[in-house]
């Protein structure tokens, strides 16, 4: 009887313990699940924090004067801005680009641009000092650098943009201009008089938040 | 008629000139070509265009595709089906009607994969029914 008492008496502690190691279990368990949460929701308030567009307005002209004007429009480009650190992206394919003269867009793909072979063209650098809460409707001026990626070579651009934000709309333009060289794009010399050195090169982005 | 040989020679001369230029001028400023005069590639429904392309994207870019789908959103820059194939819509199309959750068949020409947005971008895109 006595024994068993004592037995008793000793297995209190040790369920008590198996309890209390459960329970710290548990709390362990419910902070990781908050802590997890937390994560989450942290992760997806950065990602809300981008704009883009799907059908950004990219125009170039390499027009000589008196001659047939060289210029082409592409209003398909993608283009996505971080907000928070002002990394942005822009892609666009070079057959989306739009002549006048049907002819030349096909000279464009076929002779210049190998278009088959590289399909796309991209952009990938960041806004320098960009602050989202410091867009107004006023436009700013702001400097944005990064590598410009046409026909598989890269080469630096730096451009000054105008941007401005009105309700909930990001609109930036801005304007450079590259040289058929920069891109190993061989211009034959019954048609160099009709194409322009510089190639300028302008962009008008209409950005919205992405969800 | 009596042409003399010399003024037969410059009025054919100058017939072949005007054909000449003609043609050129014909082959210069050709029109554009439309969806319709392009082959179709592809015709079915998004999801096995979808697994078609992760396999070759290649074969389609720049192809005509005429596919049936789920319409998953609606702006105004156009629309989106099955939350993979964003169609930018021809001008003439209106979109007043478009409902999402709809299903609708599209013909478009496909310009390729977006890999910054994960999607499949088509242009020039018009509702079949």
């Amino acid at each position: 009887m006595g024994n068993r008492w004592l037995f008793r008496k000793l297995k209190i502690p040790e369920t008590f313990k198996k309890c209390s190691r459960t329970q710290n279990k548990l709390t362990m368990v419910s902070k990781k699940i908050i802590l997890s949460f937390l994560l989450i929701s942290f992760c997806t308030s950065i990602q809300a924090q981008k704009y883009f567009t799907k059908t950004g307005i990219t125009n170039f002209k390499a027009s000589v004067a008196a001659f047939e004007p060289v210029a082409a429009t592409s209003n398909s480009t993608t283009v996505i801005v971080n907000t928070v650190d002002g990394r942005f992206a822009a892609l666009l394919f070079m057959k989306s680009f739009h002549f006048k003269v049907a002819l030349m867009e096909e000279h464009f793909n076929e002779n210049y641009m190998d278009s088959d072979k590289f399909p796309k063209g991209t952009f990938k650098g960041s806004i320098v000092g960009f602050n989202f809460s410091d867009l107004s409707e006023m436009e700013k001026e702001y400097t944005i650098k990064g590598m410009l990626n046409i026909r598989g070579i890269d080469k630096e651009v730096e451009s000054i943009a105008k941007i401005k934000r009105v309700n909930s709309t990001i609109s930036l333009t801005t304007n450079f201009s590259v040289t058929p060289q920069d891109f190993d794009i061989k211009i034959p010399n019954i048609v160099r008089k009709k194409i322009s050195e510089r190639i300028n090169i302008t962009l008008e982005y209409e950005l919205i938040e992405k969800k | 008629m009596n042409l003399s040989k010399r003024n037969k020679g410059i009025l054919i001369g100058l017939v072949s000139i005007m054909i000449g230029g003609y043609s050129m001028y014909k082959y210069t400023y050709k029109p554009h070509k439309t969806i319709d005069d392009i082959e179709l590639k592809f015709s079915g429904n998004a999801a096995d265009f979808l697994t078609k392309i992760k396999e070759n994207n290649i074969v389609f870019n720049d192809a005509v595709v005429q596919i049936k789908g789920k319409v998953t959103s609606i702006d105004a820059q156009g629309i989106n089906l099955n939350n993979a194939i964003f169609c930018q819509m021809d001008a003439t199309i209106s979109l007043s009607e478009l409902k999402v959750g709809q299903e609708i068949e599209v013909k478009g020409r496909m310009i390729g994969y977006d890999d910054l947005l994960e999607e499949t971008k088509l242009d020039k895109t018009i509702i079949i029914k």
